[in-house]
């Protein structure tokens, strides 16, 4: 899973802050498992997870196989600044994104955290 | 979609709870700042200049000095204005008696009123700000 890469440091910390981390990661994973369904059903074999890795920095991850079989990645990164929203795909640079992008992206943001607060915290 | 987050797998005891809690606070947070973060990034990325002053204002209003709020103009004229001017502007019962905000007092109140709300993280807006402009 794409996630289990964000927290892979090898950690000499204490317990308490290891367990403080992998309920940190859980609750990230379900975010994402819902933040995947936002942009519609997922084809069988796919994989899409989306969620919010900072204040200021959203994730995109989506597997899929292409006709030849072979599997697809696309990891698309959107930082979010005052002053625009600049995005990345697969490490590549950054640029800014078109208004309408930048809209769709606000649009998919306000379902994501209306659908995450109501059923993965309850608020 | 029922949540089943008190039984995620890690929670033990009692502690675990606390920390779940805690964590589920921090995302919470996290996920209000970044909504506020997108909307002013749409609304203001076509004219960045408007939110020039925003800062100030907010700075004087959580220190409760409103006796000097300096601000820029689009034209980074600098306009000294008084508190109650401003927060006349701010409270939305009042803004319908007073002739129409602007554009940048438009920018300026939302900045003001996230912070004012605890929604904004004014110390993170601001290095942001920073951020933004290197």
């Amino acid at each position: 899973m794409f996630l289990g890469k964000i927290f892979t440091g090898k950690s000499k910390l204490d317990i308490s802050e290891q367990k403080r981390i992998a309920i940190y990661r859980n609750l990230l994973k379900r975010e994402a498992i819902i933040g995947g369904l936002i942009f519609g059903p997922i084809a069988k074999g796919a994989r899409r997870e989306f969620f919010c890795l900072d204040e200021s920095t959203w994730v995109w991850h989506e597997e899929w196989n292409d006709e030849k079989g072979q599997k697809v990645v696309r990891n698309t990164r959107y930082d979010v600044r005052p002053t625009g929203i600049l995005k990345a795909q697969n490490g590549q640079d950054y640029h800014k994104v078109g208004s309408q992008e930048a809209k769709n992206l606000e649009e998919a943001i306000k379902t994501y955290v209306e659908r995450v607060k109501k059923t993965v915290y309850l608020v | 979609m029922k949540s089943d987050i008190h039984n995620l797998e890690h929670i033990d005891n009692g502690n675990d709870h606390i920390l779940l809690t805690q964590e589920m606070g921090r995302r919470i947070s996290m996920l209000n700042t970044a909504l506020i973060n997108v909307s002013i990034a749409n609304k203001y990325s076509s004219s960045p200049h408007l939110l020039n002053g925003s800062v100030d204002l907010v700075k004087h209003y959580q220190r409760k000095d409103y006796s000097q709020i300096t601000v820029q103009d689009k034209d980074e004229n600098t306009v000294s204005s008084t508190y109650e001017k401003e927060i006349n502007k701010l409270d939305p019962k009042v803004r319908t008696d007073i002739t129409p905000l602007t554009d940048i007092e438009q920018a300026r109140a939302d900045v003001a009123l996230y912070a004012a709300q605890g929604m904004l993280d004014i110390e993170d807006y601001l290095a942001s700000q920073i951020a933004g402009k290197a």
